[in-house]
């Protein structure tokens, strides 16, 4: 796939070492392009949007951030919400998320965790980063933890 | 096709290859040659005659003229405004978002994202020249608690740095790991302002920072640590009867600063330091803050401890710095709030310090 001359700020900005020291590509060598439309298709098959599941994730870290550092028992998850100072910028270069990470746990004993950059990046970009990315977060999969399918 | 007529044919390809390479090198080195042009500082006060070609910031840099950035030059902290008379060209996309409309009507750009190409005029705060940058040698690095680094720093021999208790840093990592290229961040000095030849920082820990990780898992007495600064305008302004000194984690640095600037000027200002963190493990400089406490009766430490192990055996405050900073501080009146923590920690406290009748004049804070 050829490469928009407006999207190599972008590529730039996904790479380890730029904005985060493992960057967001992972050993993915997709287009980041190439990633958002095959995990839009994996997304609608699980039956949800990126707007949806962002939502949920924003909602759980709410509920975390109701007592920052200590396990919330919500919704049948337990959320833990850990901040850091200063904020992260989006590689897209429309945001800076709080350095914020969420943990959260199902009763059935699955777990998944994100940044608010992740959810950042799944609501307006559609994008769940690169396989093998630290955040990666697989959106079947965060789509059947999120809601329980 | 015999081999000699393949071979031809590679030869053919290979030096119409390398004749394209030569020219496209050549038409790169034209295009983006911008030659030397004309920076205009202040309406005429500074004048530098600089190559073309890098970005406003590094150019600037490299003139030893130091703008804020807390990102690096990447455009996602928006700290590196300048404002721009003349040469910056069309606002660009990577910008829009941190440039107010306030600020367009002032020619702000940001710095890290504008090239030098043509002749510019720039408006640049004066306090900015005195900001220099350093390379110093780490003489201690200490663990303060898990998580957390106490780096100590020597300045050159003979050098000295002027700053306000409440200042920041940067803070340059060198390449390592994936980490190919120089990358550098904000942190607020953690020293006393009076102590000039050596500079002290706390820096915790962040689950993939660059800089952090570097700190972290890289540095080592004896490494030389380039720096610049002081910057930001977090610092005393005192027009007041009482400090309110709220901070969690690293944010201890610059209250730690402040409160020895109160002490060491003889100022009269009664102060409340509230400490957050989680458990016992999470809190450090206590046996030095309690000594504060017992020589000098104007100021109270205030530890919280949100969950407290058992074996922690804490006979201090319980719950959140949020619940203390409700409980123990009645009005805003003859007050000023020092504020340095993630921003939960912020938000939570400003709500609280303006329903106690704080304003955003009597409220302070870094943005970073």
């Amino acid at each position: 796939m050829k490469q928009n001359p407006k999207d190599i700020p972008v590529v730039e900005s996904l790479r380890a070492g730029i904005l985060t020291r493992d960057g967001f590509m992972g050993e993915d060598t997709r287009p980041f392009t190439q990633i958002i439309m095959d995990d839009a298709a994996l997304l609608a098959s699980a039956g949800t949007t990126p707007e949806e599941v962002a939502d949920k994730m924003t909602e759980l870290t709410k509920a975390g951030l109701t007592a920052t550092g200590t396990p919330v028992d919500y919704q049948g998850f337990t959320v833990t919400v850990e901040e850091y100072m200063g904020k992260l910028g989006c590689p897209f270069r429309d945001h800076r998320a709080p350095k914020r990470n969420t943990e959260v746990v199902r009763k059935d004993g699955r777990q998944m965790a994100w940044t608010d950059l992740t959810i950042h990046l799944i609501k307006q970009h559609g994008f769940f980063q690169g396989k093998g990315s630290p955040y990666r977060l697989e959106p079947d999969r965060l789509a059947a933890f999120l809601f329980d399918k | 096709m015999d081999f000699q007529a393949i071979l031809k044919t590679v030869g053919i390809l290979s030096l119409v290859s390398a004749a394209l390479s030569v020219i496209i090198s050549i038409a790169e080195g034209v295009l983006n040659n911008y030659g030397i042009v004309e920076l205009d500082i202040n309406n005429g006060k500074k004048k530098l005659q600089v190559k073309g070609g890098s970005s406003l910031l590094s150019t600037l840099a490299s003139e030893k003229i130091f703008i804020p950035s807390a990102c690096g030059g990447k455009a996602t902290c928006g700290l590196c405004k300048v404002s721009v008379q003349e040469g910056a060209g069309p606002l660009l996309m990577t910008e829009e978002p941190y440039i107010t409309p306030e600020e367009r009507k002032q020619n702000m750009r940001l710095s890290c994202q504008i090239k030098v190409k043509t002749n510019m005029k720039l408006l640049i705060p004066e306090a900015l020249f005195n900001i220099r940058e350093f390379i110093c040698e780490l003489v201690e690095i200490e663990d303060m608690t898990y998580d957390i680094k106490r780096l100590r720093m020597k300045l050159p021999e003979g050098q000295t740095i002027d700053f306000k208790a409440g200042q920041f840093m940067q803070f340059y990592t060198k390449p390592y790991g994936k980490v190919k290229e120089e990358v550098f961040r904000a942190y607020s000095i953690s020293s006393k302002a009076t102590e000039k030849d050596h500079l002290e920082l706390l820096i915790r820990l962040v689950p993939n920072g660059i800089c952090t990780t570097y700190v972290h898992t890289v540095l080592k007495v004896g490494d030389k640590v380039r720096l610049s600064g002081p910057y930001g305008d977090f610092y005393l302004r005192g027009d007041c009867e009482e400090l309110i000194m709220i901070a969690g984690g690293s944010g201890l640095a610059p209250i730690r600063s402040l409160v020895y600037d109160v002490i060491e000027k003889g100022l009269p200002h009664k102060m409340r330091f509230f400490f957050g963190a989680n458990t016992l493990r999470d809190l450090y400089y206590v046996d030095e803050f309690e000594q504060i406490e017992k020589d000098y009766p104007q100021f109270k430490f205030i530890p919280c401890l949100a969950r407290p192990e058992p074996s922690d055996n804490w006979q201090g405050v319980t719950g959140f710095v949020t619940v203390a900073l409700q409980d123990q501080v009645d009005t805003g009146e003859g007050k000023e709030a020092y504020l340095c923590g993630s921003p939960g920690m912020l938000d939570a406290c400003i709500k609280i310090l303006k329903e106690k009748g704080f304003t955003d004049e009597t409220i302070f804070y870094d943005k970073f």
